[in-house]
């Protein structure tokens, strides 16, 4: 038992530390010039050069990823490139404001997907079952960018219903958060909805269709009894393994393109202004901890539901 | 519904075929029409804001989409089949798999492409590539899992009784009978492609080389923003039509019973 | 059973919708307490891109000077309304005393402007010439990572060899504080432009306490300015009134004010009170131009919009002159201003085909071909394509805004085009490949594609010889230049003051890439009339060089240029102001005044 742990454990190490130095390479490698995106269009070659060697950009690729690994095993994240804010409170304070965006997008989505399949299975193949299947083809098919601007059109436009705010996403009060959310959690649910209906859908339906339901249908029991008392409960396993392996690649491609379309200051928009002003140290911690934490929650799912459900990893490409 | 799919697979093969065309690229890049135009005889979809005929682009875009994304859908499945019958060939080729899956799975898909973008300065090639880096992964397990339950079915002992090789029993028994994993997959690549094409090329992180529908909907939102729906409806309708049929495809193949067995 | 699942169903349907409906619907206004104070004033403003850094130092984007003159006086400023600019006096008392040979300035500093109280400087101060000294010599300091050092080094006496001799204590002859309130700059020679450089964001004025080592002023600015920072994230900052900030009132006549020209702006009522004209501003960074026109149509949230040009058919009525629609003036004010820049288009002058040559009939062939490139480009199309028809087009690099401008157009493309191209030598066999480096996305790619129509159309260019080499980033694009890898490439320069000398230095010789010369221009002539040209007081000896200098540029192909685009700017009628994209970027925002929401 010891000896699996600790081969467990060794494998893990292994790999993030392979993670942690491919997102180092990668964002080594980039075109952008920290130096010459610090110092503008007028730097000299010579200022240049100066800046290059402060930032250590000049030393061999080993050893600053081992500098890289060290200040990483520390728990420093350094500072930004760009306006030298500490990175560790920076994306502690974006983290929260995506999970306040995706979080409850994610929830609902979920709570959507086995409502509707819980009334649409009690008649299969019934007008509900079918709309909802058509539902989620559409929206699969349009795509989770069609879906965001439609749910802004829908809610915020004044030429649509004009009862949301565009901007101002913040946390600071209550009512402000819930006045914005709508948008975002009505596209997101519906995304989700879209990737989880025919995968729970038939999950359900085989559980329904199973043989002890017989019995219990035999025993009086109605479907609403059958539904909430025996087959969800009996499915909560096989749903908790999907979610767990669902949830982080859903987190990543929502995080990037909502906080894009809603405005709002999480890890994704706070990744595509690194991107954007060539800022190393920002890329670098956010691509490391991102893959890091990612490689974690996949590595407990894995333990958490066997190895049977690693055929469930999905991709969410939006 | 069936004759449904027939029309859209045929039209989708036949934006498929012109789109290498000469005419067809030269009409989609051509600028000298009239800005923005409504639907008309000469340009049946209208025009963008530069001139182009929308109708050209949806085809072009339609059988781009199609052709390339198909082709990294059958070089990620490609690579998922080798390494998922390398897995089941070798024991050393099994962890190796499992070890590269791993690594693979732990990069989330999104920010494996944009930090390839970042490495290769923008270059066309970072999100097919990031595409077959992270996608081949689920292939290859179920790959594995399939194969493990054919092997162990009669058919194949009774092949390796008869003296057929390794290498000959995974040509012309084990492949052949996984094809209800391989060829979905590659379907569900090719949707994967296609999607994660529009969503960078909407965040503006796709390097649009081509006439893509990543192209195509941001140009329809800017088209939008001066009161012009004819770009969003087309192209949005070509793409959610090319995503449902290839979903619909793929779950089809899925299902179908596989070859007699022998 | 069926009619009860129905009948949940049904039930559940109206509450789902309310789960998602919820939290819409207008937030009520706060009812202001009947004893409180009044709500604040606030002016929302929006902007594309957020800066990275607020440090004067690096205040090289739009974004960052909007702010850093907000929270930071620097020694002059530009009149508020008057067009051309005219400078003010700011943090100065007055215009500066320049010695008879042009080399000596001396400025006065006013003794009313004050540090605010700060924890990195309790209790506050007044801001005293050694600030200003301070101010300047830490772009110098390579831990501050300057980007505006360069308009200082060569000009101040003695500035070069300081910095080269490690910066000792001692400061540099050319920059001394004579007294608390007085400055004195020697020069090395006549610099007529120095006044305007001491009014750029870069010159801002920080307490000296802080001009050494890391203070956080990159994301906590402190400065004697009308505004200090309340908060700042990646899609919104917030400013708020400095309640040290001097007496100052605005005075519509020294600004500037015309009646005729400025009646739209209802800035009447505003004259005589006191600065800033409101409690705070808010600026949302927004790339996204259809959701910046979607929260400006709300009417609640950003008052401020540069109009995409898009939406500029549905918003103007007419566009000469720019008029807006009656239905839009009912919410909007607006102006149609020309950008203190230019468009235009740059070649690799050490590409064989493009560049220089090897020897006389070389350069006469690749001259030739510049300029069939340039004369394809048909100007008046492009303008109406992606400029809105409302841009401004000229021969050459000197701007509709700078005093030498010349304003005579470009003429239409010369028939016979591509004749005088075969009697130079080439044939569409000869032709070479002609790439043009660009940044992705969509706009750049129209704007190529309609570039390469031309040059097929017009000069037979075979369209597979005309090639596109994309790169992600602007800044990717940018590195690309700066390497000499861009063979042609389109590109937008802002000016950094209105003097010709700006834009004609991107041709110098010794400012060759990584410098801002980035095509690699080499002409001996031009070299040393520049150099005349830098030490000339202002005049018409100095324009006309100037425009000769232009006109060396033009009959030798060495641009394809230029372009001013101009904005359709909008904002919401309660905001009374003028604002300024240009020079005066965040100096305006002083001026901003809002009037009370109606009940």
């Amino acid at each position: 038992m010891i000896t699996r742990l600790l081969l467990g454990g060794l494998r893990l190490a292994l790999l993030m530390l392979a993670v942690s130095f491919t997102g180092f390479a990668l964002v080594e490698a980039g075109a952008g010039d920290p130096a010459q995106a610090q110092l503008g269009r007028q730097a000299s070659a010579a200022d240049l050069q100066a800046l290059r060697s402060t930032l250590g950009l000049d030393r061999p690729l080993a050893l600053r990823y081992l500098d890289h690994l060290g200040q990483l095993l520390r728990g420093e994240l350094g500072q930004s490139l760009v306006d030298g804010a500490p990175i560790a409170a920076r994306l502690a304070e974006a983290g929260r404001v995506t999970a306040s965006l995706v979080l409850p997008g994610f929830g609902l989505g979920l709570l959507l997907t086995l409502g509707l399949a819980g009334l649409a299975l009690r008649h299969p193949g019934g007008w509900l079952d079918r709309g909802c299947g058509l539902l989620s083809a559409a929206a699969l098919g349009l795509g989770a960018v069609l879906l965001a601007l439609g749910a802004q059109w829908l809610l915020c436009s004044p030429a649509g219903l004009d009862a949301c705010p565009v901007r101002g996403w913040s946390l600071q009060s209550g009512t402000d958060y819930l006045r914005h959310l709508p948008a975002p959690l009505l596209a997101l649910a519906l995304s989700v909805f879209a990737a989880q209906w025919p995968a729970c859908r038939a999950l359900l339906a085989e559980a329904l269709a199973a043989p002890w339901q017989t019995g219990l249908q035999a025993r009086g029991c109605g479907y609403g009894r059958r539904l909430w008392r025996h087959t969800l409960p009996a499915l909560a396993p096989a749903l908790t393994a999907r979610l767990l392996y669902s949830l982080p690649p859903w987190l990543v491609g929502a995080s990037l393109l909502f906080e894009q379309a809603y405005a709002v200051p999480g890890l994704g928009l706070t990744l595509q202004q690194a991107l954007a002003a060539s800022d190393q140290p920002l890329l670098l911690a956010l691509i490391t901890l991102t893959a890091l934490g990612y490689a974690a929650l996949q590595a407990l799912a894995g333990a958490l539901a066997g190895p049977r459900v690693s055929t469930l990893t999905p991709s969410w490409a939006g | 519904m069936g004759r449904l799919i027939r029309l859209l697979l045929g039209l989708y093969l036949l934006a498929a075929l012109a789109s290498p065309l000469p005419a067809l690229r030269e009409r989609a890049r051509d600028t000298s029409g009239p800005l923005a135009a409504a639907p008309s005889a000469e340009h049946w979809l209208g025009t963008t804001r530069n001139g182009q005929d929308l109708a050209a682009r949806v085809v072009l875009a339609s059988g781009q989409a199609a052709t390339q994304g198909l082709a990294l859908g059958l070089a990620t499945t490609a690579l998922g089949v080798l390494l998922g019958a390398l897995a089941r060939a070798h024991a050393l080729g099994r962890h190796g798999m499992q070890a590269l899956a791993t690594l693979a799975d732990a990069l989330p898909f999104y920010l494996l492409a944009l930090a390839l973008g970042h490495a290769l300065g923008g270059s066309a090639w970072a999100l097919p590539l990031a595409i077959v880096l992270s996608q081949w992964t689920l292939t290859a397990r179920l790959l594995a899992i399939e194969l493990q339950r054919i092997e162990s079915s009669g058919f194949v002992a009774a092949a390796q009784v008869a003296g057929l090789g390794r290498l000959q029993r995974l040509r012309h028994h084990l492949l052949p009978h996984s094809r209800a994993v391989i060829l979905p997959q590659a379907l569900l690549t090719t949707v994967v492609a296609i999607k994660a094409e529009v969503l960078l090329g909407f965040l503006g992180l796709g390097s649009p080389e081509t006439v893509s529908f990543g192209l195509l909907l941001a140009e329809a939102g800017r088209d939008l923003l001066a009161g012009s729906v004819n770009g969003l409806i087309a192209s949005g309708g070509a793409l959610a039509g090319l995503v449902l049929l290839l979903s619909h495809l793929a779950s089809q193949l899925a299902r179908a019973p596989g070859p007699p067995l022998r | 059973m069926r009619t009860d699942a129905r009948a949940g169903w049904v039930r559940a349907g109206p509450l789902a919708l309310g789960l998602l409906l919820g939290g819409c619907g207008e937030a009520e206004p706060e009812a202001p307490l009947a004893s409180g104070p009044p709500p604040p004033t606030i002016y929302r403003h929006s902007e594309d891109h957020a800066p990275g850094s607020l440090d004067p130092a690096q205040a090289g984007s739009q974004a960052a000077v909007l702010v850093v003159r907000a929270v930071y006086d620097t020694l002059y400023r530009y009149r508020y309304l008057a067009r051309p600019y005219q400078l003010a006096p700011g943090l100065a008392e007055d215009l500066p005393e320049v010695s008879a040979d042009g080399r000596i300035y001396r400025i006065r500093l006013r003794e009313d402007a004050r540090f605010p109280d700060d924890p990195r400087l309790p209790g506050g101060r007044p801001v005293e010439a050694a600030d200003v000294v301070a101010s300047l010599l830490r772009h110098y300091d390579p831990a501050s990572r300057s980007q505006g050092g360069w308009l200082w080094l060569d000009r101040i006496e003695g500035l070069r060899a300081w910095v080269e001799a490690g910066r000792p204590a001692e400061g540099p002859s050319g920059l001394r504080a004579l007294e608390a309130s007085v400055l004195e700059i020697r020069l090395a020679a006549p610099y007529p432009a120095l006044p305007h450089t001491l009014a750029s964001a870069f010159a801002a004025v920080i307490p000296r306490e802080l001009a050494v080592g890391d203070h956080g002023l990159a994301r906590q600015p402190l400065g004697s300015g009308p505004f200090r920072l309340l908060q700042s994230g990646s899609t919104q900052l917030r400013l708020g009134r400095n309640p040290d900030y001097r007496r100052e009132r605005l005075d519509l006549a020294a600004e500037g004010y015309q009646p005729t020209r400025h009646a739209a702006y209802g800035l009447e009522a505003l004259d005589g009170r006191r600065l800033p004209l409101v409690d705070e501003v808010w600026i949302d960074w927004v790339a996204d131009p259809a959701s910046r026109w979607l929260s400006y149509s709300k009417g609640d949230e950003i008052q401020y919009t540069v109009a995409p040009p898009e939406q500029l058919d549905r918003l103007l009525d007419s566009r000469d002159p720019p008029r807006l629609k009656p239905a839009e003036t009912l919410r909007s004010r607006f102006q149609a201003s020309l950008e203190a820049g230019l468009i235009h288009a740059r070649f690799q002058f050490d590409h064989p085909q493009l560049g220089a040559g090897r020897d006389a009939a070389e350069a006469a062939r690749n001259r030739a071909l510049r300029c069939a490139i340039r004369d394809s480009v048909d100007w008046a199309e492009r303008n109406r394509r992606f400029h809105g028809g409302l841009a401004q087009i000229f021969g050459g690099v000197i701007t509709p805004l700078m005093a030498e401008f010349q304003p005579r157009l470009l003429p239409a493309p010369p028939p016979g085009l591509d004749r005088r191209l075969r009697a130079a030598g080439w044939t569409a066999e000869t032709l070479p490949v002609l790439t043009e480096a660009l940044a992705g996305g969509t706009v750049y790619r129209e704007r190529h594609e309609h570039f390469a129509d031309g040059l097929q159309r017009a000069l037979g260019w075979p369209r597979e010889r005309i090639r596109q080499q994309v790169y992600g980033r602007f800044a990717d694009l940018d590195a690309a230049i700066r390497r000499g890898e861009a063979d042609f490439y389109w590109i937008g320069w802002s000016l950094d003051y209105p003097d010709a000398e700006n834009t004609l230095a991107l041709f110098y010789g010794p400012n060759a890439a990584p410098g801002a010369n980035s095509g690699n221009y080499r002409d001996a002539g031009f070299d040393r009339g520049y150099e005349t040209l830098l030490s000339l007081p202002p005049g018409p000896e100095r324009a006309a060089l100037a425009q000769r200098l232009n006109q060396l540029l033009i009959d030798d192909c060495a641009v394809v240029a230029g372009l001013s685009r101009a904005r359709v700017e909008l904002w919401h009628r309660r905001v009374l102001a003028l604002p300024d994209r240009d020079f005066g970027q965040g100096f305006w925002l002083r001026f901003v005044a809002v009037e009370p929401a109606p009940p």
